[in-house]
């Protein structure tokens, strides 16, 4: 095992009832690293959050930290600290109290202990408030609490179970900033739970995505963003225009996509002889897609009409219908003009090869439907 | 939260709704609890004179209730019984009112339970504690097993109308009255404070002294307070199953046999006081108001 590993999972897999909540999941997080795990509700990313925590005692596999196999290791004697979504701070106690329960436990002398504490609060911007008592703070407050009892012991690893899901969505972007900033400060490995996708791209060093049970993906956001693997981490993660289409040539790396809107060359890789003659998808993110006299000059064109406009000061969203499926076109709004198109207009978006993202499989799980499990249909 | 501060605060408009419901008891509470209550402290200061008295202020009851060493006697046993009453009732109480809370996990079971703790009310106190005469007395059940046993060689007076069982019934008679508090805090522990003290580092011992018994003390607190202040008043138990002792609220009652009716009051006052001194200090000791 390689030093720079700080959490490692083995072959771990938990049953509930007769679901797996982990199918033999394996990762390793690296040290220092804030490494996010996202997916749908009841995907196992708690699981495996808790599993570390020692919170969950897995059915089978390994948990190493810091090379330290956990198994039989109880909560209290992991190197670990937790923030929770409810806060979970002790109401009794003040928010001196609050932060400072974890180095009375360890029992650290009184004059460093209160050094530290002071210095976490000052970490989290609460110096002033040490004596109030939780019930007196405001939600942002409390969790910023939540966030110093668990930065304050320095531990090898802090696991953070959506913590911000309980804020308003200003604060979250607030706090989204602020604990970026803290992780970076303390250098601490940050291993984070949330089904917000965006609050991943945005805190994450590494992103790992998962689906009943299993890792979908894992790699740094833009990886995941740029290259899905599946149909359902392109889904999960960002929007895009989803196309149903049939491989019926390779031509290097390019392969061609037969589909109800036409034909397409799409990038895919050297191996590109080996989709010729099945069903695969593509996608293309709305900001790859051009609309108007932006798709003039792109190599393949759509025509339809302007269902709506959502428009967002820094960006323009335009909902476009193709033969009664919906395409999403998005133009950031700098210098760019915005051109305004009444509904029903009819409108040509576009897009290059170079913007077609493959998907050959929809998921790593077997026989999941992604269509089903995404729009409920 | 922060919101709140924002929103205006909201118009209070006078509704006497609530009040006219709250009448009726407010006036039973005031004809037969405050007006007696007020007829005693007033009576307190009252001259005896033979067989009755003169509404003269002295302050002569109290000197004697804290010079008579009947009278002392008689309210540090009252204060030794209650005093052993709440806190044995609390040591029983709270291992119950654990296993219910914390580790029964059917809603229908929990319910039943917490049902099955009244129905030694549904018998009538007075039957309730006499019964416990066959149960403790020389012939009685507890002594026939002890010589059963050979832990006795013959049977033992001192079970039955002695201090063991005026305390024992009190006890009896009271300990679910902890239960209940007790219960209702534990019941409000957020479990996740558990698992983020144990992610803290706490072991379980450490759980439970900084978590569960620091949170669920108002529940103690209210549970003890309530035995409390019941055994010191009550009058009938040690009076049929303790030991020939005088009591606070027989030497109450001796006195106003006698038909001194200022020294009886006197002695009553002081009563209440040292209970409301105790429940105040009961209440301060532990943040009650946790429990809301």
């Amino acid at each position: 095992m390689t030093s720079d590993v700080d959490v490692r999972l083995e072959g771990v897999t938990k049953l509930f009832g007769k679901t797996a909540a982990m199918d033999d999941v394996s990762f390793d997080v690296r040290k220092g690293e804030f490494y996010c795990m996202i997916g749908p509700s009841g995907c196992g990313k708690t699981t495996a959050l808790r599993s570390i925590a020692g919170l969950i005692v897995p059915d089978a596999g390994k948990i190493f930290i810091k090379g330290q196999d956990m198994s039989g290791v109880p909560t209290h004697k992991r190197p670990i600290s937790m923030v929770f979504q409810t806060w979970a701070l002790f109401p009794h106690m003040t928010v001196f109290d609050n932060v400072a329960f974890g180095l009375k436990m360890r029992g650290v002398p009184e004059a460093e202990m209160k050094q530290k504490v002071n210095e976490a609060l000052g970490l989290v911007r609460l110096t002033g408030l040490e004596n109030r008592h939780p019930r007196e703070l405001s939600g942002g407050q409390q969790q910023r609490v939540g966030v110093a009892r668990a930065t304050v012991l320095h531990p090898e690893v802090v696991l953070l179970d959506e913590p911000l899901g309980n804020l308003d969505a200003k604060l979250q972007a607030q706090m989204e900033i602020e604990l970026k900033f803290l992780h970076k400060q303390l250098g601490i490995t940050f291993i984070y739970v949330t089904h917000n996708q965006g609050q991943a791209m945005t805190l994450a060093d590494r992103i790992m995505v998962m689906n009943m049970g299993k890792i979908e993906q894992e790699g740094p956001p833009s990886e995941i963003y740029n290259s899905p693997h599946s149909i359902f981490v392109a889904r999960f993660v960002g929007e895009s225009n989803l196309v149903k289409a049939k491989a019926t040539a390779a031509k290097g790396s390019l392969v061609s996509l037969e589909s109800e809107y036409g034909a397409f060359d799409g990038p895919y890789g050297e191996d590109s002889k080996k989709l010729v003659g099945t069903s695969v998808a593509f996608i293309v993110r709305p900001e790859r897609v051009r609309i108007g006299k932006d798709a003039q000059t792109t190599r393949y064109h759509l025509d339809g009409a302007l269902k709506s406009t959502v428009y967002r000061g820094s960006e323009v969203t335009y909902l476009v219908d193709i033969r009664g499926v919906e395409f999403r076109a998005r133009k950031q709004l700098g210098d760019a003009e915005y051109e305004e198109i009444p509904d029903g207009k009819p409108v040509k978006i576009g897009w290059n090869v170079e913007d077609i993202t493959v998907l050959d499989k929809t998921s790593v799980v077997k026989g999941y439907d992604v269509e089903r499990a995404i729009l409920g249909a | 939260m922060i919101l709140l501060a924002d929103r205006p605060p909201p118009k209070r408009v006078w509704d006497v709704g609530p009040y006219i419901l709250v009448l009726p008891a407010l006036t039973w509470t005031l004809i037969f609890l405050i007006g007696p209550l007020v007829q005693i402290v007033v009576m307190s200061f009252y001259t005896p004179v033979q067989l009755s008295y003169v509404p003269i202020f002295t302050l002569s009851n109290y000197v004697k209730a804290f010079t008579n060493p009947t009278a002392q006697a008689s309210i540090l046993l009252t204060l030794e019984y209650s005093t052993i009453v709440a806190g044995v009732s609390v040591l029983l109480a709270y291992p119950v009112a654990y296993f219910l809370a914390n580790k029964i996990q059917s809603q229908t079971l929990k319910t039943a339970l917490l049902v099955a703790l009244i129905i030694p009310f549904w018998i009538d106190w007075t039957i309730r504690t006499i019964s416990w005469i066959p149960m403790l007395g020389t012939n009685g059940v507890l002594n026939g097993v002890l010589m059963g046993l050979h832990i006795l060689s013959e049977p033992s007076p001192l079970f039955l109308y002695s201090d063991f069982a005026t305390v024992l019934v009190m006890i009896q008679s009271y300990v679910v009255f902890v239960i209940g508090p007790i219960f209702l805090a534990l019941a409000k522990i957020d479990p996740l404070l558990y698992e983020a003290a144990a992610a803290s580092g706490a072991n379980r011992i450490k759980q439970f002294y900084h978590i569960t018994l620091r949170l669920s003390l108002p529940g103690v607190a209210i549970g003890a307070a309530f035995v409390f202040v019941a055994s010191m008043g009550d009058w009938a138990t040690p009076k049929v199953i303790g030991r020939i002792a005088t009591t606070a609220g027989q030497f109450i009652y001796n006195s106003q046999v006698y038909l001194n009716w200022p020294f009886a009051s006197a002695v009553s006052v002081i009563i209440t006081g040292i209970a409301l001194i105790i429940v105040i200090a009961l209440f301060t000791g532990v943040n009650l108001r946790q429990l809301f």
